[in-house]
Parts: C-alpha cells; structure tokens; sequence
C-alpha cells in the first residue's frame, strides 16, 4: 500500500474577536484566517491525501457571511487538486439547525460529518470515522470499535480525554474520551480537537490534539501548528508544523527588589518582536517607592511588539511604617481594610491606593 | 532626658582623620566658620540613629580617606543607661553596644534589632519625622519673620503630622481627588460611545441575520427566476409557431375564399355568354318587321310605314350579330383570366397545406395563453424582487460593518472604562482613606498639643503666655492675650512671641511623635538673620528649654561676640 499523509488541523476558530488584544484583535482575526489559507497552501505542497479538521473550526454557529465564504474559497482550491477535506464540528460551530453548516454550500470535495454517531466514510484506503458535534454530554468513543480492514482508518474527534481534567473547567468534561475507549477502539489513528495546545495522549493508539495552529490568547505555546500524519505499512508517524503567525509569550518580573521600572524596561527591551504578543507578568512586593506606570510603559513599548501587555500582580510589602502620623495611620488604615477585604480584586484596589496616596504624600506622582 | 555624650568620626564628611566631639548636658554650641564641618556633624548623627542606604551613605564618604568610614555614637537613655551605635559603612556594619560600669556589652549587630533599640530609646524610626520635630533649621526659623505666621505655624504642624512625607495632606488629597475625578469623567464620557456602538452592535447582529436571509432569498428567487423565465421562454416560442400557424391558416382560408370568388365569376361571365346566344336567336323580331314594312308598302299609303320599318328592321337584323359578337370575345377573355388565377390560387393553397402540414402539431390552448399572461407577471415580479434585495444585500454591507468588528471596538472601550473606573477608584479609596487618617490624627494630637504645650509656652515666655489653641480641622492656631483675655490669632503678635510660640509647638511635638522621650532639640544655626532683640529673647526661651532638653545648636556666628553665657559646652571647629 502506498504512503497515505493527512494534515490534521483544528480549533482555528475563525472569526474569534480577542478581548485581551485591544486594538489588535480585528489583526489577529485576520492572522487565523491567514493561517487557514497557509494550511490549505501546506495541503497542496505536501501533496496530502486528505484535510482533517476536528472541530470549532468556526468560533460561533452563525459566523459573518464573508469568514463562510472565505472558508469555502479556500475550500474549493483543494476540490482542483482533488483534496478531499474532512470536517467534525465542534462545540463552537456544533452541528445545529440554522447554523452555518445548514445555510452555505460547501464544495463537493468536502466530508461534513452529521449523524450523533461515529459514520466511516472512505475515499480510497483512507477510512475517516467522525461524528458531528451536537450536544456536550455524548461519549464519542463508548463501545466503538472500527471494522478490521487494510485500510488507514482514522478517529476524527471533537472532545476531551478525561485523564487531563484541570480545576473542574467544564470545558474539560465536554465530550468525555477515556484512554480505555481509545485503547479498543481499533483504529490506526486519533484526530483530536477541542483543547488548544499540541498534545500527546499516550495510549495503544497513536493519539493527538493538534492545537490551534495560531495562538488564540495568553495559555498557548508560542509554536502552534499543524500535525502531518503518515501512514506507510501499518506504522503511523505525526509530525508537527508550525503555522503560527504571531507567538504568544509570558515574561514573569519579581519585582520586589526594584526601586524603579529600569530593569522592567531592561526586560522589554531585551525580549521585543514585532510578532511578538508579551504578557509582562510583575509579580512580588516592591517598596513603596516603587510606581508603575503600566499605560505610560505599554505606549512607549507598543511599536516593538505586535502587542504588549503589562500585568499588574504586584503587592504591597509587609514591613510598612505605621507611627502614629497621617502617613502611617493612612497606611495602618488601608492595611486594615486589606485584611478584612476577602475580594483579590478589591484587595488589589486598596493595596493600589495605598500606593497611590503614598506616591503623592511622598511626591513621587 | 535622652542626652548624647560623644560621636566620634572617621573618614565621613570633612574629617579625614579620626575627631571626637563631647556633648554635655544643657546647652551645646558647635561653631565655626563654614565649610568646616558642622553639617557633619549633624548628618553623623542622624546617619547613626536612621537607616541609610549606600546611595544615601556614599556622598558622604570622605574623599580624602579612602579606606575608613565610621561613626561611633554615644548617648545616655532616659533611664540613664548608655549605649553605643557603631557604624562601619565601608564594610556595611552596624553594632549596637550597651555600656555598664563593668564594661561593654553587645546587644545587636542586626540592622533591624538595633533600630528597634534606637526607637525605643529615642522614640523616633523615621528620620523624616525626626527632623521634622526635633531639628530646628534656619531656613524654618527664618520664615517666622515675614507675614503670615498664622500659616507658617499650620504648615508647619501640617508637616509635623503628616509624618514622613514630602506633602503635605491637604495638597496630596487635592491632587488625589483631582485624578479620581477626572477617570471618572472620562470614564463617563466612553460609556456614551459604548452604548452607541452597543447600538450599532445590535443592528450588526440583526443585519448579519437579515444578510443571511437576504442572501438566501436572493438565491431562492433567481433560482425560481430561472425556471420560470424558462418556462416562459418556451411558451413564447410556442406562442410564436401558433401565431405563425394562425397566419398559414388565415391565409389558406383567405385562398380558399378567393377560389371560390374566382369560381363564381367564371360560372357568371359563362353564364352571360349563354344569355347572347339566346340574344342571337332572336333574329324573328326584325324579319315580322320587314315582313309587315313589305306588307304595309304593298298597300298605297302603307308603305309610309312599311318602308321604314323595312329597313330598322334590315338595320336590325344586320347590327345586333355586330354587337353580340364583341361580348362574346370578352367574356371568354375573362373566363380565361379568371381561370388562370383559379390555379395560381389552387398552387398557393398547396404550397400553404404543405407548409401547414409542418405545424400540424402546433397547439396554444386557452390555459395556455393564461400561463404565459401569469409568467410573464411572475417574472417581472421575481426581477424587481431580486433587484430589491440586491440593492438591500449591498446597503447592508455598505452601511454597517461587522459585528466581529463593533465587539471589538466595544471590547476596546470597555477595557478603556474598566481601567479608568479601577483608577478612579483607587484615587477614591485613596483620597477617603487619607481624609480620615488627616482627621482622625488632627483629632487625636491637638488637644494634645494645647494641654501639653501651657507648661513649655508659660517657660520660653517667662510666664506671659500660657494657653495656646489648635483647630481640628484647618490647623489655625490662636493665642491667649492676658490683656484682654481672649485668644487672638498668632500674627498680631511680636516677633519675640512667635518665635516662643513657634518653640513651643516644635518641643511639644516633640515630646508627643517620640513618646516623651526627652530627646536633644538640634538648632541648625537657625537666629542667623535675627537683629539682637530677637535674638536676645530666643536664647533665653532656648536656654529655659534646656532645662528639660538637651541643645545642640550649630551656628558660624561668633560666640564670644553673639552668644557669650549662653551655652554650657561650647566646641569650636576649625
């Protein structure tokens, strides 16, 4: 049997508006859809024998007219180079009555799977088993098991493998998956979507998330991409391609040793990238005498990142003066409130206006 | 009475090389002409008993001595213990040592520790407010002279109270309030444009749906449009082989019409050659006539008659063949003629049953003619439609953009909101929290101040004053006038009097920021511009605290000359 290769993506959710980017957020919604046309383009170099994306490949079940019709352009270049595309529907685009997938034409070289059940579809030795995406709570996998054949028989899924469930997000339980099901389910590969970074699920077969292939907010890894997947005699390989436009990054500042925003500015001087999406996390306690002007840094490093965020996490430090002065009744005051205040974010309020009234009293604002 | 005994100094400020300085109790006057030391000595002390970082210490090595900078200071407590800070700022090292008859004890060599001890002893850890009470400048003396003393006094308990801070509360609380103010105006005013591009957000979302629809109907329509016009199309054509079958039709009729109007003329004019055939028979009429002319001429008076009638009827008998046979040709030329066309007439009629034959299955029934009337109002109907919603799907697209795009302009301004509200109310919290410390530590250190300051106030003045008053609130201080009795505000008085005043208040803060710990009052050459009135009268208010107070008091006048018998320890620099 020939070499069989299928580009496995997911979660582009096109269409996503970025809340966390700003202004930046309408160019953002525009780098997904750059990404979607650039995995169409790998589709074709990499003479692929089939496209599988596994779900929310749409951020919402009734996108803009012009986000559909684009995906169906892209589309159809595949259905020139006689590509076929396999598409699961996912928890954002689910597979619903006047949702998308009822309202536009898709080209014929397209495969929308929607029965509630797993379905085989094949074209050549190419066997896809998917499911559309209907409601939270179906179990994809229970009591399947893919018919013995030659074939490269795949899993395209939209759900969550139970053994990963992190702080009882219910994002993590939708669509339960369990090693077990995947153990004895029979195929030769596993097509995941729904969670947004790569990921191995270890198991008999061979498992996979792939991850949306452009970072989508601040959890992701900066190397999103792709997953290129061979099957030549009976051994399946996965290899990742990264498609990421821009890379989101984390940069954590103790600051409880500064005096100053010189070794902030040092660190956004050192790190800047034009596609570069910082997250400049200050964490730690720093005198009073320390004053961030968050907005002040952000503007004047805004043109060496594609953008730049600065996350106020800092706290008060513990020995503070409390005599018997305004300065230090003020201080004893708010540090009361602080302790009787259990809200983190009002906490924050009042430890911010700590600083503040001691930045005028002590003229440093 | 705390009361310092010695500092000894080594590689800081102006002395290279290693000087000791005694104290001694009451009053201590360090002269000496400038640039030689004093200030030293003062930042010697106050480098001892207060935290300095190395930026702080660093100016202060002395550039001469590049390898020793240390501070020994000595000092007595209040309940009569002595103890010893040494500081070794080259190495970064503190020690505090306790000092007993039996020798030296170490207490602490932590930073913190000591400055626990050294609050404890002299009732102050921040240096800030330390000088603020304790240290008497020349700079805060001198503005007593000029007007406004009423104000230089609140400003100055202001300071005091404020601790150590650079503003005052008042003028930070105005600037606080000012920020929190202004976020929230701004703040207001973005929530305007929020809630329109909300607005515009909603018609987005209706419009997106509208497209969606739009668009659909759009396809329905010129999908029907299609099958319809093709309908339409084939009706038409249809319509056009029945007209064209209608034409064949009416023509042969009109043909067969014509051969029978043909047939008819031939069968007349044939008809007419019969009736003179007939006319030639007769040929009876004019013969009587001759007879009877012949008969009657026979006769005598007959033939009058005779005669004529003889020859009309020989005219007769002669002309009429004439006549009778010219008609004769004319009708068999007709006949001829009309026969003629008779077979064009026969040969068209073939030709057009032949051509006929061809639409033989050419039909347009009544139903048919009313399909085609209704289709061809459908269509017109479906173009206009489509035109519609063409025009609709463009406007829609035109006029609104996306919602994609609206929420994240909305995300952008609530973002913008969210942040100026936090600021705002940070300022907010700020600025209440800091009215109430304002208040609460005005409240608490005024009566203070008044029932402590009699005592001092009824000394410096030799018992002229003894009732001083602060307001709670703006801090204005007035003064009880024995003259009249009554409290009057500080600036009517003399010179001499807010000086005393000024003392006062300074000493009684004091005595309340450091927990009475009857620490020195430090002068730094603070009568420097007095005329000798004012002066005369301060030293004498100073020397009556330094019976309760230990002074040290640095001047680069001359103290033989300013300030002979005023002091008890008098130490000269050079």
């Amino acid at each position: 049997m020939e070499e069989i290769k299928i580009i496995h993506t997911g979660d582009l959710h096109l269409g996503m508006t970025f809340k966390s980017l700003g202004e930046k957020s309408k160019l953002h919604r525009r780098d997904c859809q750059d990404v979607f046309s650039n995995i169409i383009d790998l589709t074709i170099k990499e003479k692929a024998d089939a496209l599988l994306i596994a779900g929310d490949l749409f951020d919402e079940p009734n996108p803009s007219k012009s986000i559909v019709s684009f995906v169906v352009d892209e589309l159809k270049k595949l259905k020139e180079k006689n590509i076929p595309v396999f598409i699961v529907t996912g928890n954002h685009d689910p597979y619903k009555k006047d949702s998308l997938w009822f309202n536009y034409v898709f080209p014929s070289n397209v495969v929308i799977f929607d029965s509630n059940n797993l379905e085989s579809k094949s074209i050549g030795n190419l066997e896809v088993y998917g499911l559309a995406y209907i409601n939270n709570t179906k179990e994809p996998l229970k009591g399947f098991k893919a018919e013995k054949s030659d074939k490269f028989k795949i899993g395209l899924i939209h759900g969550s493998t139970t053994n990963i469930k992190e702080d009882d997000n219910p994002e993590y339980s939708y669509r339960p998956i369990t090693k077990t099901q995947i153990d004895s389910s029979g195929l030769d590969y596993v097509a995941l979507g729904h969670f947004h970074d790569l990921l191995e699920i270890k198991s008999n077969v061979m498992c996979f998330y792939c991850g949306s292939p452009e970072g989508l907010n601040f959890k992701n890894k900066p190397d999103s991409g792709v997953l290129i997947v061979t099957y030549s005699d009976g051994k399946v390989s996965v290899n990742p391609h990264k498609t990421a436009i821009r890379e989101f990054h984390n940069i954590e500042i103790d600051c409880t040793k500064l005096e100053n925003d010189s070794e902030i500015r040092k660190t956004l001087q050192k790190n800047k990238g034009e596609d570069k999406i910082l997250r400049l996390i200050l964490k730690g306690s720093p005198s009073l005498d320390f004053q961030l002007e968050k907005e002040l840094l952000e503007k004047e490093f805004s043109s060496d990142y594609f953008y730049l965020k600065i996350d106020d996490r800092i706290h008060i430090p513990d020995n503070l003066q409390e005599d018997e002065t305004i300065r230090g009744q003020f201080i004893k005051l708010i540090k009361q409130e602080i302790k009787k205040e259990k809200d983190e974010n009002k906490k924050k309020r009042l430890e911010n206006a700590l600083r503040i009234g001691i930045g005028h009293l002590d003229k440093r604002l | 009475m705390v009361e310092l005994i010695k500092l000894e100094i080594e590689g800081f400020g102006k002395f290279d090389k290693k000087k000791t300085i005694d104290f001694k109790k009451g009053v201590n006057f360090i002269s000496g002409l400038n640039e030689v030391g004093k200030s030293t000595i003062l930042e010697a002390i106050l480098a001892s008993l207060f935290k300095y970082t190395n930026t702080k210490i660093e100016p202060l090595f002395c550039w001469t001595n590049k390898d020793v900078c240390k501070l020994i200071l000595t000092y007595k407590t209040d309940k009569g213990e002595t103890f010893q800070i040494l500081s070794d700022y080259k190495n970064v090292k503190k020690k505090l040592v306790k000092i007993t008859k039996s020798g030296k004890s170490e207490i602490s060599t932590t930073i913190n520790t000591i400055h626990q001890y050294i609050k404890e002893h002299f009732g102050f850890d921040e240096q800030k407010v330390f000088e603020n009470t304790t240290f008497i400048r020349q700079s805060q003396m001198a503005i007593l002279g000029d007007s406004a003393t009423k104000n230089k006094l609140r400003d100055m308990v202001e300071e005091v109270l404020v601790g150590s801070a650079e503003a005052s509360a008042t003028k930070a609380l105005k600037k606080i309030k000012k920020v929190a103010k202004d976020s929230k105006k701004e703040s207001e005013s973005l929530k305007d444009d929020l809630n329109e591009l909300k607005g515009e957000l909603n018609t987005a979302e209706e419009n997106k749906t509208k497209l969606t629809g739009d668009s659909q109907e759009h396809e329905n329509i010129s999908k029907e449009l299609k099958t319809k016009s093709e309908k339409l199309t084939k009706l038409k054509e249809n319509k056009k082989l029945f007209d064209e079958k209608e034409t064949l039709l009416k023509d042969k009729n009109r043909t067969d019409e014509n051969i029978e109007q043909v047939d008819e003329m031939i069968e007349t004019l044939e008809g007419e050659k019969g009736k003179s055939i007939q006319k030639e028979q007769s040929k009876t009429l004019p013969i009587i006539l001759i007879v009877v002319g012949v008969l009657l001429s026979l006769t005598l008076y007959g033939a009058i008659i005779g005669i004529p009638l003889v020859i009309y009827g020989i005219y007769k008998l002669v002309k009429k063949p004439e006549e009778t046979l010219k008609v004769q040709s004319n009708v068999s030329e007709k006949v001829a003629k009309y026969k003629k066309q008779k077979k064009e007439l026969i040969n068209k009629k073939a030709v057009l049953e032949s051509k006929l034959e061809k639409y033989k299955l050419v039909n347009f029934s009544l139903d048919n003619f009313r399909d085609l009337e209704k289709l061809e109002g459908d269509v017109e109907e479906l173009k206009s439609k489509n035109i519609e919603l063409k025009t609709s799907i463009s406007m829609t697209k035109q006029l609104v953009k996306s919602p994609e795009e609206i929420k994240e302009e909305v995300d952008v301004i609530d973002n913008q909101i969210k942040d100026l509200l936090e600021k705002s109310e940070e300022h907010e919290l700020a600025s209440i929290f800091l009215e109430k410390s304002e208040t609460e530590v005005q409240q608490k250190f005024t009566p203070s101040i008044e029932k402590n300051s009699k005592s001092i106030l009824k000394k410096v003045t030799n018992n002229k004053y003894s009732d001083l008053k602060i307001n709670e609130n703006d801090l204005n201080i007035t003064v009880k006038a024995p003259e009249i009795n009554e409290f009057v505000p500080v600036d009517i008085l003399s010179q001499g009097a807010k000086d005393q005043i000024y003392f006062t208040i300074r000493t009684t803060m004091t005595d309340l920021l450091s927990g009475n710990a009857n620490i020195p009052l430090i002068f730094d050459d603070p009568f420097h511009n007095f005329d000798d009135i004012r002066l005369g009268k301060t030293i004498s208010a100073v020397k009556e605290l330094s019976k309760t107070k230990q002074i040290i008091l640095i001047s680069h006048k001359n103290y033989q000359r300013d300030y002979k018998g005023f002091a008890d320890n008098v130490i000269e620099l050079k």
